[in-house]
């Protein structure tokens, strides 16, 4: 298990690394350097504001010696600040990810409360007409974009049936039944690829083991069905589960920029956008690498508990 | 036993109504896209004033916009912008994936070098590596199609690598070489054949990947700019009149959905029919 550990924890490192050169080099590919695009038109004909705003950015020095800073100051938490408001781009997006983690949150828990059980249900009705609706609802369930299904559950459930005239959001600790209220479509939203994909998987890994020998062999013994289902097979079947689910958290973090959007929360996706929009750069480049990085570390914890959960993989 | 079992597949899949339907539909889809000048009742970009915000209706059957622009127009339009784009970014993220890929068979370090690279776009989720290149590259359509190629090169580059990792422990390569064949050439003409079924499926794929990410980057403002008519910047332009207009977010929304239903059909479809692995599902 060590030696595996330590193999993981390398690879993430490395990787991680990687996205810092990548994040870092990022803002110095925008077209036209950013001093330019920041004081526009009028710094071109002074080459002396446009000289001392480079040194003030630090941009005069070479590339690798930038990095390093950048990087140094980066391990220490220190992000730069935001070209707008001047404050700590780690302090706004602590401030904001509250939003965004119980959005994930609430949508991870429902896919799997969802998906698991049809997956399994599927499985047992294999060939059959349940089956074959709860697979096309799966595959329909892959194909809706996450900002149209949000677009058609606010004209629904706000416009159309009332039930939540009001889409403006409240903190959790304000005002928690009021904060679920309007958490309820956003998360339903960013969870239905994962759900739907959770679905699919659950039920060929529930037909993969219901195939093995020894569910045979406990429906030999005389083990009641429910029994061979639940105990025997769907615990077995749900270990590469596991691994969607750390492909899906690509989705769900990803999808967090789009739904908060959709549903203007005040989650770090929408800081992003906003940052883009108005070329805050060191808001979008601190967004970038510290979602990356939330990202590969829940990468990382998922496939340490696949291998916990799957000796196989831990020694081979 | 191999090729005529491949046969029975595919056979099952012509005969699945659903693959069969999907096929229909994107056929349907690209013929429209193509004669979208003889199809579409209006210009796409035609400005009507008096007919601004009128539902749908027998002259504008999915309504019009804020400009009194035809909806089905813009659609219709949208389908050369929309499929045009994850056309050409899978296209490219292929080209470049599956170069790689082979790359990776010529030697150990090149393949460490290369798994190390890629690693690090795989560290970001999909859309927010797109959403990053979109802000680099300032929004429009070649934006879209780079952002969306670089998303997907990486996994064509695994699709790939792995069928040369395979391929090359194979009897018959090392008869090949043995008989004096280059590795450039092994690879090439030995190998790459190989590795078509699976860069098919995964294409198939992706397309309908590409389709949403698409659509979801000229939604939020940074792929596909209006007045030009993409799916996901029609939606964007209505966002905003959701309750007075939401003809203008509902057709454009089922086009995307229909796209890339087809597309993950015939993805389905083609992993049943290509690769024997996949029996049990």
């Amino acid at each position: 298990m060590s030696a595996y550990l330590t193999r993981r924890l390398l690879a993430t490192a490395l990787s991680l690394l990687g996205v810092s050169v990548l994040v870092f080099g990022m803002v110095r590919l925008v077209p036209g350097t950013i001093v330019e695009q920041l004081l526009g038109q009028a710094a071109m004909g002074s080459p002396e504001v446009l000289a001392s705003f480079r040194r003030f950015f630090g941009l005069d020095r070479p590339a690798h010696l930038q990095y390093i800073d950048w990087l140094g100051a980066a391990l220490r938490g220190d992000l730069g600040a935001s070209w707008l408001s001047g404050k700590p781009v780690l302090a706004l997006f602590l401030e904001r990810l509250p939003v965004s983690a119980e959005l994930a949150l609430l949508a991870v828990g429902w896919s799997l409360l969802l998906g698991v059980p049809l997956g399994t249900a599927s499985a047992m009705w294999r060939g059959g007409a349940r089956d074959g609706a709860i697979r096309v609802g799966a595959t329909l369930g892959l194909s809706l974009p996450a900002f149209w299904q949000g677009t058609v559950l606010i004209l629904l459930f706000s416009v159309y049936l009332g039930w939540m005239p009001s889409l403006q959001w409240v903190s959790l600790a304000r005002n928690p039944a009021a904060n679920l209220l309007t958490m309820a479509l956003p998360a339903l939203t960013l969870g239905t690829a994962t759900a739907a994909m959770i679905t699919r998987m659950s039920r060929s890994s529930m037909l993969d083991v219901l195939g093995r020998e020894y569910i045979r062999t406990a429906r030999a013994k005389g083990v009641s069905e429910r029994r061979v289902t639940f105990h025997h097979a769907l615990r077995n079947a749900l270990i590469p589960v596991v691994t969607v689910a750390g492909v899906q958290l690509g989705y769900i973090v990803g999808g967090i920029v789009v739904v908060e959007d959709v549903f203007t929360l005040p989650g770090v996706g929408r800081l992003l956008l906003d940052a883009i929009f108005q070329r805050d750069y060191p808001v979008v480049q601190g967004v970038i690498l510290l979602l990356g990085a939330i990202f590969m570390t829940l990468n990382l914890a998922v496939d340490l508990l696949y291998a916990a959960l799957d000796p196989r993989l831990r020694h081979g | 036993m191999d090729e005529r079992a491949g046969r029975a597949r595919w056979r099952r899949a012509g005969r699945s109504p659903l693959f069969l339907a999907a096929c229909l539909a994107l056929a349907a889809l690209v013929g429209a896209g193509l004669l979208a000048d003889l199809v579409a009742p209006y210009s796409p970009t035609a400005v009507d004033a008096p007919q601004v915000f009128r539902g749908p209706s027998a002259s504008h059957p999915f309504g019009t916009d804020r400009f009194g622009r035809d909806v089905l127009s813009r659609i219709l339009f949208g389908i050369r912008v929309s499929l045009g784009i994850a056309g050409a970014s899978i296209l490219a993220a292929v080209s470049v994936g599956g170069v790689l890929g082979l790359l990776a068979g010529l030697g150990r370090a090149v393949d460490q070098l290369l798994g190390r690279v890629m690693d690090v776009f795989f560290a970001f989720p999909p859309i927010l590596l797109a959403i990053g290149v979109a802000a680099v590259l300032g929004a429009g359509p070649g934006t879209a199609v780079v952002a969306i190629a670089v998303v997907y090169a990486p996994f064509f580059f695994r699709v790939v690598r792995a069928s040369v990792l395979a391929e090359s422990a194979q009897v018959y390569v090392e008869a090949a070489e043995a008989l004096g064949a280059g590795r450039a050439a092994v690879l090439v003409r030995h190998i790459l054949p190989n590795a078509v079924s699976p860069v098919i499926v995964q294409t198939a794929v992706c397309l309908s990947y590409a389709i949403l990410i698409e659509s979801a980057l000229s939604y939020l403002g940074v792929g596909v700019q209006p007045p030009a008519p993409s799916w996901g910047s029609i939606l964007n332009e209505g966002k905003e009149f959701l309750a007075l207009a939401p003809w203008v977010s509902l057709f454009p929304g089922g086009a995307i959905v229909l796209a890339v239903l087809a597309f993950n059909i015939i993805g389905d479809g083609l992993r049943d029919a290509l690769d024997p692995r996949a029996e049990v599902r």
